[in-house]
């Protein structure tokens, strides 16, 4: 049987690598993938998920597993470093507004049964939309990264936010309504040019 | 009530967090507002976008990079942190500092009258002397507010009372 988290965080505290490796391997992806919603770039990602592990490493000390999950400890610690991140990078970040979008790199959708054409459009749309995400307020970009990509439920977003539950939904759903206008007035400004040429 | 206000309750509405009469309100307002028809369409979209949403794997060298990159662990053992108050204690500054201090306390004890090789032979006669003092202290405050004069006055009163009832 494998061991859980809160074993692992234990033996690494006693100062068992293998643990650390074993706790590594088990959630680089899931920081990794937190990264790149946040900044839309790869080579960040890298960079910034090995910081978050660094971070983590050095707090390790501070996890209690009776307060929550090892992943829910670990998504607040790399949120803070990402927000982090992006306050001291925000004009450097907005200046760039690159996605990244000539990369070779592998992506797993929910379906397996597209044919490469319908994969490309759909990954076309979803580095169009992540473009305009990255347009919202950070308070708003999180709250719909938490909710509708990372899947979390609303417990491990108060867990995560530390906000009071109503301003959680608040950002969730003002997120949202903000990034469907967007992504309207994006549509409308598409058609408006097209008629135009 | 506007759209703002219904607004706020579109993802709820959509998570199937309204209560009945809540639902059923909302419904009416849908069915007579396209703007707000329009944004929960618009809400959604993002929301199947989201679920859609490539997971990228993670680069095969990173997590090696990661461990690679992790400070080893040091156990401190009670043989290491003894070594280290001891580095500590015989350091030049702190041996002088402590030095000091006991040399200017002796002095001022001296000074105030202490009988300090009795106090090196006999420690706890610091805190039977401290008692004594204690007590003394207590038993002349006693005494002198039962002296006083607005306490004999009191006492006076009182028994006027007492005799005239």
């Amino acid at each position: 049987m494998e061991p859980t988290d809160a074993e692992l965080v234990r033996q690494c505290r006693k100062g068992d690598s293998g643990a650390w490796e074993t706790i590594v391997q088990r959630h680089h992806t899931r920081v990794y993938n937190l990264a790149y919603r946040f900044t839309a770039r790869f080579d960040l990602a890298e960079e910034l998920t090995q910081e978050v592990f660094l971070k983590i490493w050095r707090t390790l000390g501070q996890y209690r597993p009776q307060a929550g999950s090892f992943p829910t400890w670990m998504t607040r610690v790399a949120r803070n470093h990402l927000i982090d991140f992006h306050r001291k990078h925000k004009t450097e970040l907005a200046r760039t507004d690159s996605v990244d979008e000539h990369s070779d790199r592998g992506t797993e959708f929910a379906s397996g049964a597209e044919n490469p054409g319908q994969t490309f459009e759909r990954e076309e749309r979803a580095r169009h939309v992540h473009r305009m995400l990255l347009e919202l307020p950070a308070h708003y970009r999180e709250a719909v990264i938490l909710r509708d990509l990372e899947e979390l439920t609303y417990d491990e977003m108060l867990s995560i936010l530390g906000v009071p539950i109503g301003t959680v939904k608040s950002r969730i759903n003002r997120g949202r309504i903000e990034l469907a206008k967007l992504m309207k007035s994006r549509r409308r400004d598409l058609m408006t040019g097209g008629q135009g040429t | 009530m506007n759209c703002t206000h219904w607004e706020a309750y579109l993802s709820d509405y959509l998570e199937g967090g309204l209560g009945t009469a809540d639902r059923t309100a909302m419904d009416l307002h849908l069915e007579s507002c396209d703007a707000c028809r329009g944004l929960l369409a618009g809400i959604q979209e993002v929301v199947g976008w989201g679920e859609a949403f490539a997971d990228h794997p993670a680069p095969a060298w990173l997590a090696g990079r990661i461990v690679l990159s992790t400070p080893p662990v040091v156990r401190e053992r009670w043989r290491d942190t003894l070594a280290g108050a001891w580095r500590m204690a015989i350091e030049p500054r702190i041996a002088m500092t402590v030095f000091a201090s006991v040399l200017v306390l002796g002095w001022t004890a001296n000074l105030a009258g202490a009988d300090i090789p009795n106090l090196v032979r006999n420690p706890s006669s610091v805190y039977y002397g401290a008692q004594n003092l204690a007590y003394g202290a207590y038993d002349e405050a006693v005494r002198t507010w039962y002296g006083s004069r607005i306490v004999t006055e009191i006492h006076c009163r009182i028994e006027q009372l007492w005799e005239a009832s």
